[in-house]
């Protein structure tokens, strides 16, 4: 028995929210039934990540929502969520102890949640980060993006347009925030918020969900549901912790595997969908899985076109960049348009033929770093 | 936001208290484990390589390599946005771990070798400060870093004499 992945759902993205997180976790769950025409007591598994559902987690959710489970897992990995959410699904279905998992990443978002999520979002957060300067992310990753810049010759011209084609993909994506064309003027001339970084270097967090649904290719052909195929997948945390700078993830290690498992070359990856609250961390997940080396980011990003229909297409929503960042949701974005993409049922423009998409997941700024990598390489079904 | 928004944010765990009480006498030490000598930080409760509870707070030399600077001009703290902006580094210590400094006015861009002093800030926890190697006398300089450091001689509520 094979597992596959069907049924994306995306609950509407708003900047601020009054709802809890439960109640996009609810939408998500309710969207999910819809599209797969299947009573709630059919899921019999759940795999949930959030970070603002707070003081519950996946097992209070289960009598929020009124599901029985014999199958349950609740994982904190924030921009990984999505891969590893469809490893464990995908295990559980293969090893016979669910039939059908949802997979939901919901996240609500106010300026008090946010702020309350990140002073405290790990011990060395607050011992060791937020007392200097409480910039949050953007401080972090203005550290990986300044070291990068100096260290490789990247030049804010290379992260633009990454930005920039990314706004392009999500004119005509209906959940993006941003729809609104982006030039590069407007992207190197935006207000610093952490130098190197500008406005549009920064994800901006919201409120919203994504979901999956996780079940044998034999169930989802009886409930004719478009399905697709998970040819290899990676995951890693903490990977390189004797760097003194994070320049590389744990993709770097499995990358190989990855491709190898799979049966394809890079040259069959017909969309690459990363984890982009920043740009920088795009050029490293392009680099560590292979598309170019160390350090060659910069020149791989002047030598392509990141559009959908240019002849690298990158982030085909428009990516958290252009669409908002909705927590952990933000784990699950390039998971739920890839199967869009590969399903022929994209909400906007979709990658022309598109057979096989590599999906890639980055989270946790535990202290200095983001410690977890993942990816996952999908497939249309034959 | 911190309890007291005009102060830096003062919440630490129970482990990181040795950092303070270390810098409340002037002293910058880290954690370091008496079983295989690995010197670590963030503070743990345990060694990060052998994972020892035996861990001695232990002075430091303090000289490190600027590896990544930035300078915030946002912050979610009223503290910090009421500075801005702020500059910030990050500082690999010599035969030790990577550190997040509050980077002075005096040091150049990256990479650049520094010297990492330990002081108490307003809310009375220590904080790290990275200098340019011999100084300290100059630490004062940096209007931004003369006031994080300022509660460090006036107590954690603050300046008490008008200032």
């Amino acid at each position: 028995m094979k597992a596959v992945v069907t049924a994306p759902v995306t609950v509407a993205y708003s900047r601020f929210s009054s709802h809890g997180a439960h109640w996009f976790a609810a939408r998500a769950l309710a969207e999910l039934l819809t599209v797969s025409h299947l009573d709630k007591k059919a899921i019999d598994g759940l795999c949930f990540a959030s970070f603002t559902l707070s003081p519950d987690t996946a097992v209070g959710l289960t009598q929020h929502l009124d599901v029985s489970l014999r199958w349950l897992d609740h994982i904190p990995m924030g921009g990984a969520a999505g891969i590893v959410a469809l490893r464990r699904a995908r295990r559980a279905i293969e090893a016979g102890d669910a039939e059908v998992v949802a997979c939901i990443a919901a996240d609500t978002n106010s300026a008090g949640t946010f702020n309350a999520t990140l002073g405290s979002f790990s011990q060395f957060t607050q011992d060791a980060v937020w007392p200097y300067g409480a910039g949050g992310p953007n401080a972090s990753f203005a550290f990986l993006t300044d070291y990068y810049m100096r260290e490789y010759g990247a030049r804010r011209e290379d992260f633009g347009k990454l930005c920039v084609s990314q706004r392009d993909n999500a004119l005509s994506y209906p959940h993006a925030l941003f729809r609104k064309p982006l030039t590069l003027d407007e992207y190197l001339n935006a207000r610093l918020i952490a130098e190197p970084l500008r406005l549009f270097d920064c994800v901006m967090p919201c409120a919203g969900a994504e979901a999956f649904l996780v079940m044998s290719d034999a169930r989802a052909r009886d409930l004719g549901l478009s399905a697709v195929r998970i040819l290899s997948t990676s995951e890693r945390h903490n990977s390189f912790p004797d760097d003194p700078i994070q320049m590389r993830g744990g993709w770097a290690l499995d990358r190989d595997e990855l491709f190898s498992r799979a049966g394809v070359t890079h040259a069959d990856i017909d969309f690459l969908q990363t984890y982009d609250d920043y740009p920088v961390i795009s050029l490293l997940q392009m680099e560590d899985l292979g598309f170019c080396g160390k350090g060659e980011g910069p020149q791989f990003v002047r030598d392509h076109t990141f559009t959908l229909d240019g002849n690298f297409p990158h982030n085909t929503s428009g990516g958290q960049l252009s669409g908002g960042q909705a927590g952990a949701a933000g784990g699950f974005l390039g998971m739920t348009d890839a199967v869009r993409q590969l399903t022929g049922t994209a909400l906007g423009a979709s990658v022309a033929g598109a057979k096989v998409g590599l999906v890639s997941g980055f989270g946790m700024i535990n202290y200095d770093r983001g410690l977890c990598c993942g990816a996952a390489i999908l497939a249309r079904e034959a | 936001m911190s309890a007291h928004p005009q102060l830096p944010p003062g919440n630490r765990s129970r482990a990181a208290l040795g950092l303070t009480a270390a810098a409340a006498l002037g002293r910058f030490e880290l954690q370091q484990c008496q079983r295989c000598s690995a010197i670590q930080y963030p503070p743990r409760e345990a060694c990060h390589r052998c994972l020892s509870s035996e861990l001695e707070w232990t002075l430091q030399p303090g000289l490190g390599r600027l590896i990544a600077q930035t300078t915030l001009y946002h912050s979610y703290e009223r503290f910090f946005q009421e500075r801005l902006p702020w500059r910030l580094g990050l500082v690999r210590l010599e035969g030790g771990p990577t550190v997040v400094v509050h980077l002075h006015s005096r040091v150049p861009a990256p990479p650049t070798a520094v010297q990492v002093t330990a002081r108490l800030d307003q809310s009375g926890q220590a904080v790290l400060i990275a200098i340019m190697p011999g100084e300290e006398e100059a630490m004062n300089d940096d209007p931004n870093i003369r006031e994080i450091i300022w509660a460090g001689r006036m107590g954690p509520e603050g300046p008490s004499e008008g200032g």
